[in-house]
């Protein structure tokens, strides 16, 4: 790929790219307009790179890569990080009396979690990286990562239910 | 445990409502990003009257202080850097160390300015927090406490001055900042309007050359003299200037063109041509004093960030007498003097070279091997 794609290569690779990027971006950010400006970024930044990448499979990586480094970018900001540093979760739902159908689905629940302590449950539930690589691009010890990889999961569990997330599936 | 949360996460973002990708937008801010490094011209017919266009603005030069402003003066044979890390070896034999990655080197005749922060990249992480430094010949440094954020400086190897825009009253008016690099020293403000849209920096990006400085604004580049604050409109459209020696590579995506423009006169003194289907095979890059053109093959990364480049001729060729010659350059790994020779680096050594006939002096250095090298010379903004 030593050239730059023609518009209708370029068009095709967005269309293939953007509904597995948009997810993780969403995933992360837990907002549509934000996941929409995260996705186009690091699109954008891929076609700049397009003559750099050697082959079209890596051009997929690469945005890959690029999205979550944007992503690091805004967790870096000091709003991501005071809310790692405490991530208090909202008042749970009554526990009794409540119609199951009308929990929460887990991306709502998701939602409903603190911005760093949702970033944490995508990127190592979602996107499958190791504590360490978390912690890098959150910008955050190992500790704390490992800390809400353990209290986020409980945290949805209070949200969502037994029913959908047993306790027991919250420990390895 | 964690299969059953994975599962779900999968399954529900599987089905999430996502809007259509919106590739024209995509498309189009490729396209800025890529003219962002690549002087793109979309009109330059004939290229004849590059400068003396519309007159925008006239403004007296504000000197915060009674300063005596230094003539362009030669900058010296052996004025090179090459930097890995925070380490910065000087063509002088000094060798320096900052607090820091170095990002990128700028040429000026008292000196090297070093750029460095917390990556060695200028669009990494941290931005905001670079340093600018100034190391002089003999190895000491200037810490000119000032922080640039997210834009792109000019500097000419002839003075000792450093150029940017800062944002005035509103996105429509900008200040040309002119600091001195010996002390930090605001010694120019030209005011200048425009509006920038077209890229992504904080403000305009900013070349130096001579009495003039360079500007692009949405839809133009302004050159703006900044010893008299004269400010004048120029035919050739945005992008980020990256004049040397007076000359701008400019180019025509649509038409499959490269020139190389003296900004002054108007002169092309070069035109490339290719298959504009095709798009262009080799990158330009004007040697520092802006007489020589290389056409260098494009770099290939992989998905780890090594780069390197398919093929390693590059063709340098003499554009006053249309001369070239062909020789091997590894990626990332040469650049140019102060006074336009070739700068390569082979891991033990620099060598500074006759472009013309690549007769090299060689310098021994000590390359640890860590990160990436920054060799002078060379444009990393990004």
């Amino acid at each position: 790929m030593t050239r730059r794609p023609t518009d209708e290569q370029f068009d095709a690779f967005v269309t293939d790219a953007w509904r597995p990027l948009y997810r993780t971006a969403y995933l992360l950010l837990g907002e549509h307009t934000a996941a929409e400006d995260l996705t186009q970024a690091a699109l954008t930044k891929t076609y700049a790179a397009w003559p750099r990448i050697r082959e079209t499979a890596a051009a997929h990586g690469y945005a890959r890569t690029t999205l979550l480094n944007e992503a690091r970018t805004l967790f870096r900001k000091a709003s991501w990080r005071r809310e790692l540093a405490s991530g208090d979760l909202p008042e749970p739902p009554p526990a009794d009396g409540v119609d199951p159908s009308d929990r929460p689905t887990v991306l709502a629940a998701l939602r409903e979690l603190p911005a760093g302590q949702r970033a944490v449950i995508a990127l190592r539930f979602y996107e499958d990286l190791n504590v360490e690589q978390t912690a890098a691009l959150l910008d955050c010890s190992a500790g704390t990562v490992k800390s809400q990889t353990s209290a986020g999961p409980t945290k949805l569990r209070r949200l969502l239910g037994d029913a959908i997330l047993p306790e027991g599936a919250l420990h390895d | 445990m964690t299969d059953r949360l994975s599962t779900l996460l999968h399954d529900e973002a599987h089905d999430l409502a996502i809007p259509d990708a919106p590739t024209g937008a995509i498309l189009t801010a490729g396209r800025r990003r890529v003219r962002r490094r690549r002087t793109a011209v979309v009109s330059i017919a004939a290229a004849a009257v590059i400068t003396g266009g519309a007159l925008v603005h006239v403004a007296g030069a504000r000197a915060r202080t009674p300063v005596v402003l230094d003539p362009a003066t030669a900058p010296a044979a052996t004025d090179w850097a090459v930097a890995q890390g925070s380490v910065v070896h000087l063509g002088t034999g000094a060798t320096v160390k900052v607090p820091g990655q170095v990002k990128s080197m700028y040429y000026t005749s008292a000196g090297t300015l070093l750029r460095f922060g917390a990556s060695p990249y200028t669009d990494g992480p941290h931005t905001s927090g670079s340093s600018y430094w100034l190391a002089r010949p003999d190895g000491t440094l200037t810490d000119l406490r000032f922080s640039l954020n997210d834009r792109v400086p000019g500097s000419d190897p002839s003075l000792p001055y450093l150029a940017y825009a800062d944002k005035g009253a509103d996105d429509e008016h900008w200040m040309l900042v002119i600091r001195d690099v010996r002390d930090g020293s605001t010694v120019r403000e030209i005011p200048f309007r425009g509006t920038s849209t077209w890229n992504g920096w904080a403000a305009p990006p900013v070349s130096l050359s001579g009495d003039h400085a360079y500007i692009g604004v949405d839809g133009t580049l302004l050159d703006v003299r900044w010893r008299t604050g004269r400010v004048e409109e120029t035919t050739v459209p945005e992008h980020m200037p990256e004049t040397r020696g007076g000359r701008e590579i400019v180019s025509n995506d649509a038409q499959g063109r490269i020139q190389v423009v003296d900004l002054a006169s108007g002169a092309v003194l070069k035109t490339i041509t290719y298959d504009p289907s095709v798009g262009v095979e080799r990158y330009p890059q004007l040697s520092t004093d802006g007489t020589h053109l290389a056409l260098l093959p494009y770099a290939m990364c992989t998905d780890d960030g090594s780069c390197s480049y398919e093929g390693r001729s590059a063709r340098i060729i003499d554009l006053a007498t249309g001369a070239s010659r062909t020789t091997s350059l590894e990626y990332g790994a040469f650049g140019w003097t102060a006074t336009g020779r070739l700068l390569v680096v082979d891991g033990a050594s620099v060598k500074s070279c006759d472009p013309d006939t690549m007769a090299c002096t060689s310098t021994p250095v000590t390359l640890d091997g860590t990160g990436p090298i920054r060799v002078s010379g060379n444009n990393n903004e990004s």
